[in-house]
C-alpha cells in the first residue's frame, strides 16, 4: 500500500459518506438520488484504483481496471442528467429518449473495458505500482476522450445557461459553484491523465478519482450551504409570524421557480393576503391584512375554486388554455405558468399559495413541486403557531394600547382638572393637622391670598392682622385634627369662618374634610375660597337701590300720611324740649322720648326710609343703655342726650334723595304731590331694571295708578261744549251735568273713546231735545235736560246719558230710513241700527250731527274697548244710552319703553352674530334704530312673536347670501345642498331665539314675562313690510357678508307684505 | 316623649322655642331664665335635652353648661347664641355643649340640630 492507495480510498470513503448523507437527508427527489448514484460511482472508481496501484500481478491490476470502469463510465452522463434536472431541462425530452442517450455510451465503454480495453492497453509496474498503458492511436481512447469532453461540457453549458436564466441569487451561485468545481476536477483530471504523459512525466500516477473530489464537494457545497434541496430545521424556530412568512415566501421564491408568491391564509372565515413577494420588487411585503375579494392583482375565480375545493391547481401555460374559460385577471396580465397550492392543516385548509411566472412556462415542475410540497408541510406547523402568537400579539397589543390610552386619559383629566381648577376663578388649598398649606394649590390662590402661600400657616394667611380670630381659628382647627366623633367635628366645622375680608375683598371659605386612610396619608382639610367682593357690592348696592324704590313708590302713594309724619318729626324735634319741662321727673321724661322716637321709627319703617330707621335705632338703642345704667339724670343730660339738629339733618338726607328722583315737584309744602309724566316714566323704567318680577307686580300698580284721574275729569269739558251747542241751535237747555265718576282709571286709556262722547251729546242735541215751542206744546219744561251719570256696575264702568227729548221713533226709523227689512226686528235691534254707519233719520243733515257717522264711531270705540251700548228709548219722553265698559286693570302691566327694550335686544343679538355666526357688525348699534311705518325686507324673514311683559313681533330679515354664509358658520347641523333652502329658516328661527334668551339672560328680571311663540317664515326677496300700528323700530346693518335687519312691532296691529 | 329644658332670660325667646317643640311632639318639663336656674332645675328634673342661651344673667351660659356637664357627663345641650359669637360658641362646644343655634333660630333649623343630638 502506497500514499496513492491511502489518497484513493480516503476519497472512496469520502464520497460513500456524502452518498449516503445524501440519501439520508434527501432520499426523495431525483437530484439527490442522481447525486447518490454518482457519489457511489466516485467511491467505485476510488476504491477500485485504491487496489490497482498494490495489484501483486498485471492480471490484478488488469481486473481492478475492469472492475473500475463501472464507476468512471457513467460519471459525465451523471453529471449531465444532474445539470439536466437541476436547470429544469430535463423536462424538454421525452424520458425514454433522454436516458438511452445518456446512459448508452457509459454502457458501451464498459462493454468495451469488459471485453478488451479501453484506456488501458497494458499495465506497467511504476514505482508506485502499476498503471494502464494508454494507446494513442485507438479509436476507442479518443471516443471515451469525447465522451468526456462533450458531456462535461454540456452540463457546464447547461449549467451556464441555467445561471445566466435564473434569477434565483442562490441558483446562481450554486451554478457557479458546480461549474467551477467540474471545470477544476476535469482540467486537473486532463493534465494528470494526458498532459504529464505527453510531457514524459512517469512518476506521478494516474489518480482522476481523486481530482473529482473537488467536483463532488463542490456539489455538496452548493448542496448543503446554498440549500439546493435541504430546507429542513428552517422555519421550526421561527414563531413571529411576520417573520415566518417572509422566510416563507423567500424560500417558495427561491426554490420553485416562480416569480410572483402570494400567500393568502384564513382569518375569521375570511381569506386574507398576507404576504406577497415578487422577483421585481426587492422586499417581500407581509401581513398586508387585504381580504382577497378586495384584490385585483390576483387571479380570484381560481383562488375561490381552489379554496372551496382544496386541490392544488396547475396551469403550466396559460397562453394555451382557452381565453373565454380564464380569470379576468390572466385574460388581463397573462401570466405563463400558474400554481395554486392549499395549505393544509389536518386536513382543513388554512391558507392558499399562488405561484406565477410570467414569462416561462411549464416553470413548475415535478422536481419544483416537490419541494413544495415539502417545504410546505414544514411549514404548516410553523404557520399554526405563528398565526396563534400573532393573534396573541395583537391582542397584547391592543391591550397595551388600550392600557397607554387609559393613563394618557387619567394624564390629561388630571391637566384638565387642574386647568378647570386654576381657572374656576376659585382658590383649591389643603393643610393637614400642622395647619401648614400643602404646596399644591391653585393659582388662583395666590391672587386671593398673595404671593407665595405653600407651607405658611392656614390661620396666619386668613387672619395676618386680627391675633384672636387667628388663635380661634387656629384652636378650632386644632380640635377638627383632634376630634375623633364626627358629629362633634361637624359642629366644629359649622363654626368656621365662612368669609373673611382680606385686602379689601370678601373671601368665601368652604371646608371639605378628607379622611386619612392611615399610613401615608394624614387626615386633610381642603379649603375652596371664593372671592365674592363683587356679589356682595353687587348686593348692597341693589338692596340700596331697592330700598330707594320702595321708599318712592310708599312715599309717593301714601303722600299725605307721610307728610303728616314729617311734620310731626321735625315738630318733634324742634319741641321736645319743652315737654321736658312739663315735668319734673327725667326718667319718665326719657321714656316718652324713648316712645315716640320708637314710633318715628316705626312710621319711617313704614314708607321704606331705612336710612332715618337704622339712625333711629341707633339712637333708640343708646338711649335705653342710658335708661339702664341707672346714672342719675338731669334734664341737662337729656338734652344732651337727644341730638336735635342731627335728627333734623338725617330727615333732610333722606328727602334730598327723594328730591333726587322726584324731581323739584317733590315739595313738602304742597298737601299733594306732582310729579311729570316724565320722570314717573322714569321711575317706571328704572324699576323695572332693578327689582325682580315680584316686586314689580307689587309695586309697579301702586306706582302706576298715580297716573290715574277720576274718570268724570275725561268729560269735564262736555258742560261748556253742550252749552255752546244748544245756543247754536237755538233750544233751551239746563246745564249739563256729570254725576258721579270719582273712580281713578288710566284716562289715556278711554280718552278716545270719551272723545267720541260728543256725538252722543250732539245727538241728544240735534235729534231729542225739541226747539222751546215745541215742548211748551207738548206741556214740557221749556228748558231741556240732558244728564250724564257715571258709575260703576258689576265691575264695568257705565257712561249713562240721557235727555229728555222725543225719543227716538221706531216707525219713523222703519220707514224713513233704508230698513225696509226692519219689520221683523225687535226695537232694540232697530235702536242698535243707529249707531250703523251712513244711518239717519233726519233728512235735514245739521252740520252739527252728521249722519250717523257720528254715532257708529262711539260704537267702533265701545267695542274696542270690549264694552257695550244699551239705548232705553221712550218715546216722547226722551233716550237713554247706557255705555258700560269693562274696567280692566289694564294698569297692572307695565308699560314699557319699546326702543329701550329693542336696543338691548340688539347689543345681545350683535355678540350673538358676532360671536356665533361669524359676522362683523361696524357701527354700534345706538345710532342705527328708527321709528317708522316702512321697512324694506332681504330675502329671508323670520317673523317671531312675544307675549308677556313685550308684546310685539320680531323680526328679522337677510340676504340670502348673507344667510348661506351664517349657516354654514353656525354648522349646528350638517346641511346637503338639498337642504340648505330649508335650513335657512330653521337657522333664522334659531338665531332669534337665541338672541332673545342671550338679551334675557343679561336681564334676569324679565324673564318670566317673556314668552316667546313660533317662528313665521316669509320668502319674500325685495318685498317691503307696511306696519298698521303706531310704528315700529328698525334696524338695519350692513355686515361683511351682506345685509340684515331687525325690527319690532310693538302691539298686535297689523302688518302688510308688499312685493317690489 | 322627649323631655326638653329650655333655659333663656328672655321670655319671648323661650315661648318661641316652647312653640316649636311643642309643635314636633317634645315635651318641655321646665323653663329657666338665668344659669342658676338651669343648674337647680337640671338636677331636678334630668331632661333628655336642654336648650341654653349662651348669655344669661346671673350665671352664663358657659359656667352653667360646665356646671351641668360635671355632675352629668351625658347631659345634651344645646346652645344658642346670637350672631357672631362664634369663640364663645367654641368654648361652649368644647366645654361639651351637644351643638348650637345662632339667633334667629327657625323650626327647621332647630329641628334639624336637635335630631342631629339625639341620634
Amino acid at each position: 500500500m502506497n500514499i496513492y492507495s491511502l489518497l484513493l480510498f480516503t476519497s472512496f470513503l469520502i464520497y460513500l459518506y456524502l452518498g449516503f448523507q445524501m440519501f439520508r437527508i434527501r432520499p426523495m427527489p431525483r437530484l439527490s438520488r442522481i447525486f447518490c448514484i454518482l457519489c457511489f460511482a466516485f467511491a467505485h472508481w476510488s476504491f477500485c484504483i485504491t487496489f490497482l496501484f498494490p495489484a501483486p500481478h498485471k492480471e490484478a491490476a488488469s481486473f481492478w481496471m475492469k472492475c473500475s470502469s463501472l464507476g468512471w463510465s457513467f460519471i459525465p452522463a451523471l453529471l449531465l442528467h444532474f445539470s439536466l434536472i437541476l436547470s429544469g431541462w430535463e423536462q424538454k425530452f421525452k424520458h425514454y429518449i433522454l436516458l438511452p442517450l445518456l446512459y448508452l455510451p457509459g454502457v458501451l465503454f464498459i462493454w468495451r473495458e469488459m471485453t478488451a480495453y479501453v484506456t488501458a492497453k497494458d499495465f506497467v509496474l511504476m514505482s508506485y505500482g502499476w498503471t494502464g498503458v494508454t494507446p494513442t492511436d485507438s479509436p476507442w481512447v479518443i471516443g471515451f476522450t469525447l465522451y468526456y469532453l462533450i458531456f462535461v461540457l454540456s452540463s457546464t453549458v447547461v449549467l451556464y445557461k441555467w445561471r445566466k436564466k435564473t434569477e434565483s441569487p442562490r441558483e446562481k451561485k450554486q451554478a457557479q459553484i458546480i461549474i467551477v468545481a467540474v471545470l477544476c476536477s476535469v482540467i486537473l483530471t486532463f493534465i494528470n491523465e494526458t498532459l504529464l504523459p505527453l510531457m514524459g512525466i512517469h512518476s506521478i500516477p494516474r489518480i482522476p478519482s481523486f481530482f473529482i473530489l473537488i467536483w463532488a464537494l463542490g456539489m455538496w457545497y452548493a448542496i448543503t450551504k446554498y440549500r439546493l434541496m435541504d430546507l429542513s430545521h428552517s422555519f421550526t424556530g421561527e414563531i413571529v409570524l411576520e417573520e415566518l412568512l417572509e422566510k416563507l415566501l423567500k424560500t417558495i421564491l427561491e426554490n420553485s421557480g416562480a416569480k410572483r408568491v402570494v400567500i393568502l391564509l384564513e382569518e375569521d372565515g375570511e381569506m386574507l393576503i398576507q404576504g406577497e413577494v415578487d422577483t421585481s420588487i426587492e422586499r417581500c411585503k407581509v401581513l398586508h391584512h387585504i381580504p382577497l375579494k378586495e384584490s385585483s392583482a390576483l387571479p380570484c375565480t381560481l383562488l375561490k375554486e381552489a379554496e372551496s375545493t382544496s386541490h392544488r391547481l396547475l396551469i403550466d401555460d396559460a397562453l394555451k388554455e382557452e381565453a373565454s374559460t380564464l380569470d379576468p385577471y390572466i385574460q388581463k396580465h397573462r401570466p405563463r405558468s400558474i400554481l395554486l397550492w392549499p395549505l393544509l392543516s389536518r386536513g382543513e385548509l388554512m391558507g392558499l399559495l399562488y405561484l406565477e411566472n410570467n414569462t416561462t412556462p411549464y416553470t413548475f415542475t415535478p422536481e419544483r413541486v416537490e419541494i413544495l410540497q415539502r417545504i410546505t408541510s414544514q411549514v404548516i406547523v410553523s404557520l399554526e403557531n405563528a398565526t396563534l402568537f400573532s393573534s396573541l400579539q395583537r391582542s397584547h397589543d391592543r391591550l397595551s394600547h388600550w392600557n397607554q390610552r387609559l393613563e394618557e386619559t387619567v394624564k390629561e383629566r388630571t391637566t384638565a382638572i387642574k386647568i378647570l381648577l386654576d381657572n374656576a376663578g376659585q382658590g383649591f388649598l389643603s393643610f393637614g393637622q400642622n395647619m401648614l398649606v400643602d404646596e399644591e394649590y391653585s393659582v388662583e390662590c395666590e391672587n386671593l391670598l398673595g404671593e407665595s402661600i405653600g407651607r405658611e400657616s392656614f390661620p396666619a394667611l386668613i387672619y395676618p392682622h386680627h391675633r384672636e380670630d387667628r388663635e380661634l381659628l387656629e384652636e378650632m382647627l386644632e380640635e377638627i385634627f383632634e376630634e375623633k366623633e364626627p358629629m362633634r367635628q361637624r359642629v366644629y366645622m359649622s363654626l368656621l369662618p365662612e368669609e373673611v375680608l382680606f385686602d379689601e375683598r370678601s373671601i368665601q371659605l368652604e371646608y371639605r374634610w378628607i379622611e386619612g386612610e392611615g399610613g401615608e396619608r394624614q387626615d386633610t382639610m381642603m379649603v375652596i375660597l371664593t372671592d365674592i367682593t363683587e356679589k356682595r357690592e353687587m348686593e348692597s348696592l341693589i338692596e340700596e337701590e331697592k330700598s330707594i324704590f320702595e321708599m318712592v313708590v310708599r312715599v309717593v302713594s301714601n303722600f299725605s300720611d307721610f307728610n303728616v309724619t314729617i311734620e310731626e318729626y321735625q315738630d318733634f324735634c324742634h319741641d321736645f324740649m319743652a315737654e321736658l319741662h312739663c315735668t319734673r321727673d327725667p326718667l319718665e321724661v326719657l321714656d316718652t322720648i324713648y316712645r315716640q322716637i320708637h314710633t318715628f321709627k316705626g312710621s319711617f319703617h313704614q314708607f321704606g326710609l331705612s336710612n332715618m330707621v337704622h339712625r333711629l335705632h341707633m339712637l333708640e338703642t343708646e338711649i335705653k343703655e342710658k335708661r339702664c345704667s341707672l346714672e342719675p339724670l338731669d334734664l341737662h343730660h337729656l338734652e344732651q342726650l337727644i341730638p336735635r339738629e342731627e335728627m333734623l339733618s338725617w330727615l333732610d338726607e333722606s328727602l334730598a334723595l327723594l328730591k333726587n328722583i322726584l324731581g323739584d315737584f317733590f315739595s313738602l309744602q304742597e298737601k299733594t304731590i306732582v310729579i311729570d309724566e316724565e320722570s314717573l316714566q322714569k321711575i317706571e323704567e328704572h324699576m323695572m331694571n332693578t327689582l325682580d318680577p315680584a316686586e314689580i307686580v307689587l309695586l309697579l300698580p301702586k306706582l302706576k295708578k298715580l297716573r290715574w284721574k277720576p274718570f268724570c275729569e275725561a268729560l269735564k269739558t262736555y258742560p261748556d261744549y253742550v252749552k255752546d251747542l244748544a245756543s247754536q241751535v237755538e233750544k233751551c237747555l239746563y246745564p249739563l251735568e256729570i254725576e258721579g265718576g270719582d273712580m281713578k282709571v288710566d284716562l289715556a286709556y278711554y280718552r278716545k273713546f270719551t272723545k267720541t262722547l260728543g256725538h252722543v251729546f250732539r245727538n241728544a242735541m240735534d235729534h231729542g231735545i225739541e226747539r222751546p215751542e215745541e215742548r211748551r206744546a207738548l206741556g214740557k219744561d221749556e228748558k231741556g235736560r240732558i244728564e250724564c251719570r257715571l258709575f260703576q256696575e258689576n265691575g264695568s264702568l257705565v257712561v249713562e246719558i240721557s235727555d229728555d227729548g222725543r225719543g227716538i221713533s221706531t216707525e219713523e226709523m222703519k220707514g224713513g230710513g233704508e230698513l225696509s227689512s226692519a219689520e221683523h226686528m225687535s226695537s232694540q235691534e232697530i235702536l242698535q241700527k243707529i249707531f250703523e254707519e251712513d244711518y239717519s233719520t233726519r233728512e235735514d243733515l245739521s252740520h252739527l250731527s252728521g249722519r250717523g257717522v257720528g254715532l257708529s264711531a262711539v260704537k267702533e270705540e265701545v267695542h274696542r274697548l270690549g264694552g257695550k251700548i244699551h239705548v232705553d228709548n221712550r218715546p216722547g219722553e226722551g233716550v237713554t244710552f247706557m255705555f258700560s265698559l269693562p274696567l280692566e286693570d289694564h294698569g297692572v302691566r307695565p308699560s314699557i319703553s319699546y326702543d329701550h327694550h329693542f336696543l338691548l335686544f340688539l347689543k345681545g343679538a350683535k355678540r350673538v352674530l358676532e360671536e356665533q355666526a361669524g359676522l362683523v357688525m361696524e357701527r354700534p348699534v345706538q345710532s342705527r334704530i328708527n321709528i317708522t311705518h316702512r321697512m324694506r325686507l332681504f330675502d329671508l324673514t323670520t317673523i317671531l312673536p312675544l307675549k308677556g311683559m313685550i308684546r310685539g313681533r320680531l323680526l328679522f330679515t337677510v340676504e340670502r347670501e348673507l344667510c348661506s354664509y351664517m349657516l354654514h358658520h353656525f354648522a349646528l347641523w350638517d346641511v346637503e345642498e338639498e337642504e340648505q333652502e330649508d335650513s335657512y329658516n330653521d337657522l333664522l328661527a334659531e338665531l332669534l331665539n337665541i338672541i332673545i334668551g342671550r338679551s334675557l339672560k343679561s336681564h334676569s328680571e324679565w324673564g318670566d314675562l317673556i314668552i316667546t311663540g313660533i317662528g313665521e317664515q316669509l320668502k319674500a326677496s325685495q318685498a317691503s313690510l307696511k306696519y298698521g300700528g303706531e310704528g315700529m323700530l328698525t334696524y338695519i346693518e350692513k355686515t361683511h357678508k351682506g345685509s340684515l335687519g331687525f325690527s319690532f312691532l310693538p302691539g298686535t296691529g297689523d302688518f302688510f307684505i308688499r312685493e317690489e | 316623649m322627649m323631655r326638653v329644658l329650655v333655659a333663656d332670660d328672655s321670655f319671648v325667646m323661650r315661648n318661641n322655642l316652647k312653640k316649636i317643640f311643642e309643635k314636633n311632639g317634645f315635651k318641655i318639663v321646665g323653663e329657666a331664665s338665668n344659669g342658676r336656674e338651669v343648674c337647680l332645675a337640671y338636677d331636678r328634673l334630668l331632661p333628655d335635652l336642654v336648650t341654653m342661651d349662651i348669655n344669661m344673667p346671673v350665671m352664663d351660659g358657659i359656667s352653667a353648661l360646665k356646671k351641668i356637664r360635671k355632675k352629668h357627663p351625658q347631659a345634651r345641650i344645646i346652645m344658642i347664641s346670637a350672631e357672631g359669637q362664634k369663640s364663645m360658641l367654641f368654648q361652649a362646644i368644647k366645654a361639651g355643649a351637644k351643638h348650637f343655634l345662632v339667633k334667629p333660630i327657625t323650626s327647621t333649623k332647630t329641628m334639624e340640630v336637635v335630631e342631629e343630638v339625639l341620634s
